[in-house]
């Protein structure tokens, strides 16, 4: 701390956030909880006023409809089954704030003091993390069993070093590649340790490699989870651009600078966690949680990086910082902004509450793949389609020929082979379909039938002359 | 500056001024485009605010863009009839462009007599000579100019200030802005791969013109960048036109609107300077070379806007071909010739610049006065609420003199299916079948079709095909004609 002071006193340009927030840094956990809380009120208070469900995205609604089948490998779904359901909605805030509050601690030894400050605040306005704590996420709570099993591999006390096995344990079982993650972030630990006759992170990381043979072969768990929504790569990095989470354009760019600081210092270990989660990116976006942590760390390197040098222009300076904690602040409000925008509204639970008490429990419901887990939750009804094209390319494929058909001699056949009686539209399909032609222009046709609405959200009922 | 060098440089830009005014003044109208601005100001000038909600503009929508220019036209407005301010200021601001590219040549060259030749050819620039053109480019050029002249002499604290109000202004006045941050960033590119040491300062500007440019457009387009992602930066220009705002390049035309001898002299020089690599400055400019031609080809700027910048930056480049030739010429058997070579380029230059400039000027694309009086028309003599059907160009025209709703212009940012409704526009003027022509008035609520020489030149069609007297009445009968829809198509029983 005095050594981090010092540094500070001692470079005329670092004043500047000297003065605005050695404060701040003085009580970061204090203000860094706040925000987080603040944030997720923001969100809640507007989910509630507008009478809509809590969760927003798929995923939540994945596990919500996992947890009622009882125990499961996934930690986060047994955590669900355990807790009042009235109080389901604060576990992801209580992941995040354990996860903060670990990564203070961990940080301690790693980062100075303003590295961590800032890290750990561009981490919690960044969309991509913000979006983890306020909604379900499996891979949250990868990251809460990760850091705690490292907070306690750290720590002295011989028993609770052995602890550390538990969390790591149930950290192998969300996906392969999460066990993947975990098994290479143990290895850096393991060849980066200090004292070399410690066997424990040996076991650990060998505990990882065994369980993540046996998920392939005995629990065959998914390589990676999801995707739950629709895969943009583009999109899907950037908030600014619309992003279902994402990072700050501003981020990014600090990220850069950061970047080529560390390679400059040569302090690589951080990056070798890059060659495996940029192309997991392009196989699933929820990847970007993850890439969020680290671009939020390489930011706060970038960011200290771009002050601590002296600048001949001073007063461009203070104008730059203003600017880069605007641009920042800047989309996390813009994405704060548009949550409340996000599927499920308040009419997509009235209309699929209303598909399970008004349809046979064994109808087969028709929509497209992002509202799978919807439809299994809300109106506990099989969907034709599970988002999932790892598994199921013929379904995904089929998805696409639904959705896509011009004519009703090649629609009616694919809805009658599937069974399809109930079609549940909502207001991002009638954005996304084309209205003058495809699947929603042949609706028209007198074998559908409306049967029930509530704004934008639709059932649809097809008569199917096979029966 | 030397006395002399300071009178023929005063001399060229109130020559440029004076030119520019009469050509503007001679043709009595503004482009098509220009009509659109005009809208704004007047709508300042009126409530204070831009029409950021235009209920005429596609029959009503939301729009989105950056309003310096308009209020900056505005606060002469107060002076100066609008008709009048919007000819004469962006003329003044255009031909401002000598005296920046002047003292930029001269920062690169240190000579008199080239800079003023660099500014001459700037003066009387083809491309340059829209002089009806009342569009924000009349401000963001003059103004991406002397960002550059500022940045030469960064060091210097009055130019930092320069630069950074410059820049401001830059940044909520077009988003071309673009186009000097890639500039610097393949500046900063070419001097690492060259090894060449930049200067802190020069660092910081740099950085601090991202970070600003960068909010700047974040705050005004955050819901376009939004509904329309990636594509935004596209400006969501319909696939049917978009040879026409970025068009491939023609080197024939480029020659003809940057001059072909500025165009020949700036090649040889940026050669020179890439390949043997001159001072820093040269350096910077050919950075902004290269930016242009990268943001032409990827289609992120206008060709028109992306051929002047470039014409700007051959005319500075030529005053270092200029001290070139001069020393290459002491060094050979013909120094005697001279005192011949001024004369010689000026002449020559003249002949090359100032005559295409003026048959530019003349050749602009503006409405004739009997289309306008056909528009004028429209608002006396049509119910309020009407729709109208026009080209695209004339879009305008029609929400500024008819003051009623058009189906299209070109503020394509946030409009929905905008390929759908430029193939139905084209459709409704070339379809030969009424059925279809109807069928799609309907679809648009189209009440008058106004069809003026222009959209018949656009669409190569010498009537309506399916205008019958049974379906339509001819209400204005001119060269300009507009006709009055009667029937629609309905469903049967």
């Amino acid at each position: 701390m005095r050594n981090s002071r010092n540094r500070i006193e001692n470079q005329a340009g670092y004043k500047v956030i000297s003065r605005y927030f050695s404060h701040f840094i003085r009580h970061e956990k204090k203000y860094i909880i706040a925000i987080m809380i603040l944030l997720f009120s923001v969100q809640m208070l507007s989910n509630l006023t507008a009478d809509k469900p809590l969760f927003i995205g798929s995923e939540s609604y994945y596990y919500l409809s996992l947890s009622e089948q009882g125990i499961h490998y996934n930690s986060l779904v047994n955590l669900i089954s355990l807790i009042p359901p009235s109080l389901v909605f604060l576990i992801p805030l209580f992941i995040a704030i354990f996860s903060v509050l670990i990564l203070f601690d961990l940080s301690k030894n790693l980062l100075d003091k303003e590295t961590t400050f800032f890290f750990i605040l561009f981490l919690i306005l960044t969309p991509g993390f913000i979006l983890s704590f306020v909604t379900l996420s499996s891979y949250a709570s990868f990251l809460l069993l990760t850091l705690l099993g490292f907070f306690l591999i750290s720590k002295q006390n011989k028993k609770l070093r052995y602890l550390s096995l538990l969390p790591f344990i149930l950290a192998a079982f969300f996906d392969l590649f999460s066990a993947l993650l975990l098994l290479v972030m143990q290895s850096i630990y393991l060849f980066n340790g200090r004292d070399k006759k410690d066997r424990l992170p040996f076991y650990a990381a060998i505990t990882t490699a065994v369980l993540l043979i046996f998920n392939q072969l005995i629990t065959k768990i998914p390589l990676l989870l999801g995707p739950f929504h629709r895969q943009e790569i583009f999109t899907s990095l950037f908030s600014d651009l619309g992003g279902l989470s994402g990072l700050g354009l501003f981020l990014i760019i600090l990220s850069f600078v950061g970047f080529t600081d560390i390679l400059k210092k040569g302090r690589f270990k951080l990056l070798y966690l890059l060659p495996l989660l940029i192309p997991a990116y392009f196989f699933n976006t929820d990847i970007i949680f993850f890439l969020a942590v680290i671009t939020s760390l390489l930011a706060a390197f970038g960011f200290l990086k771009l002050f601590e040098k002296k600048w001949n222009l001073l007063s461009l300076k203070k104008f730059t910082i203003i600017l880069l904690i605007l641009g920042i602040l800047f989309s996390t409000l813009a994405y704060m902004d548009r949550l409340p925008e996000s599927q499920p509204l308040k009419e997509d639970k009235e209309v699929l509450s209303w598909i399970e008490e008004n349809t046979p429990e064994n109808s087969v419901v028709l929509s497209v793949p992002e509202n799978t887990y919807l439809i299994k939750y809300f109106a506990k009804r099989s969907p034709v389609f599970i988002f999932d094209k790892g598994k199921n390319k013929e379904k995904a494929e089929l998805s696409k020929n639904v959705f896509s058909s011009l004519y009703i001699q090649d629609l009616f056949p694919l809805l009658e082979a599937n069974d399809v009686k109930f079609i549940y539209i909502n207001r991002d399909m009638k954005k996304e379909l084309p209205k003058d032609q495809g699947f929603i222009f042949l609706l028209k046709n007198e074998r559908f039938k409306l049967i029930h609405s509530s704004g934008d959200s639709e059932v649809w009922v097809f008569e199917n002359e096979k029966k | 500056m030397e006395k002399r060098a300071k009178k023929i440089l005063l001399a060229i830009f109130v020559i440029t001024v004076i030119v520019r005014l009469i050509l503007a003044f001679s043709i009595p109208e503004f482009t098509y485009q220009s009509y659109f601005h005009l809208r704004q100001v007047e709508n300042i000038l009126e409530t204070g605010a831009p029409l950021y909600h235009d209920d005429l503009s596609y029959g009503g929508r939301d729009l989105i863009f950056l309003p310096f220019f308009h209020y900056f036209m505005a606060f002469f407005s107060l002076f100066l009839p609008l008709g009048i301010a919007a000819k004469l200021i962006p003329n003044i601001l255009v031909a401002s462009l000598t005296i920046t590219s002047y003292l930029i040549a001269k920062k690169i060259t240190n000579d008199d007599t080239s800079s003023l030749l660099a500014a001459l050819i700037t003066g009387f620039l083809p491309i340059l000579f829209s002089t009806n053109s009342f569009t924000v480019e009349t401000l963001s050029l003059p103004l991406t100019f002397l960002i550059i002249y500022s940045f030469f002499r960064i060091k210097e604290k009055k130019y930092l200030y320069i630069y950074i109000t410059s820049f401001l202004i830059l940044s909520v006045t077009s988003s071309a802005a673009f186009l000097i941050l890639i500039g610097f960033m393949i500046y900063l590119l070419l001097s690492y791969m060259e090894g060449k040491k930049i200067n802190q300062s020069e660092i910081e500007v740099m950085i601090f013109s991202l970070f600003f440019f960068l909010w700047a457009q974040f705050i005004f387009f955050k819901n376009a960048l939004l509904q329309e992602g990636l594509s935004f930066i596209w400006q969501n220009v319909p696939s049917g036109i978009i040879s026409t705002y970025f068009p491939k390049v023609a080197i024939s035309e480029a020659l003809v609107l940057v001059s072909i001898i500025p165009f020949l002299a700036g090649i040889y020089v940026v050669y020179k300077s890439l390949f043997e690599l001159k001072g820093q400055k040269s350096f910077l400019l050919i950075s902004f070379v290269v930016s242009t031609t990268l943001l032409t080809w990827l289609r992120l700027i206008r060709f028109r806007l992306s051929l002047a910048f470039f014409g700007i930056i051959l005319a500075i480049l030529f005053a270092s071909f200029y001290q070139e030739l001069e020393k290459y010429y002491k060094k050979t058997k013909f120094s005697h010739l001279k005192k011949y070579t001024l004369p010689v380029i000026v002449t020559l230059l003249l002949i090359s610049t100032i005559i295409p400039a003026i048959s530019a000027s003349l050749n602009q694309n503006v409405p004739t006065k009997e289309e306008v009086e056909a528009f004028k028309w429209i608002k006396e003599n049509t119910p309020e609420k009407s729709n109208i059907l026009a080209t695209l160009d004339e879009g305008h025209l029609v929400a500024y003199y008819s003051q009623r709703r058009n189906i299209m212009d070109d503020q394509f940012i946030l409009v929905d299916d905008v390929d759908e409704r430029f193939n139905d526009l084209v459709s409704l003027f070339t379809t030969r079948f009424q059925t279809q022509g109807i069928s799609l008035a309907g679809k648009y609520q189209i009440n008058y079709f106004v069809l003026t020489p222009e959209a018949k030149e656009k669409h190569e069609i010498t009537r309506l095909n399916y205008v019958t007297s049974q379906c339509f009445d001819l209400i204005y009968k001119n060269e300009t004609k507009i006709y009055q829809i009667k029937c629609e198509i309905a469903e049967t029983e």
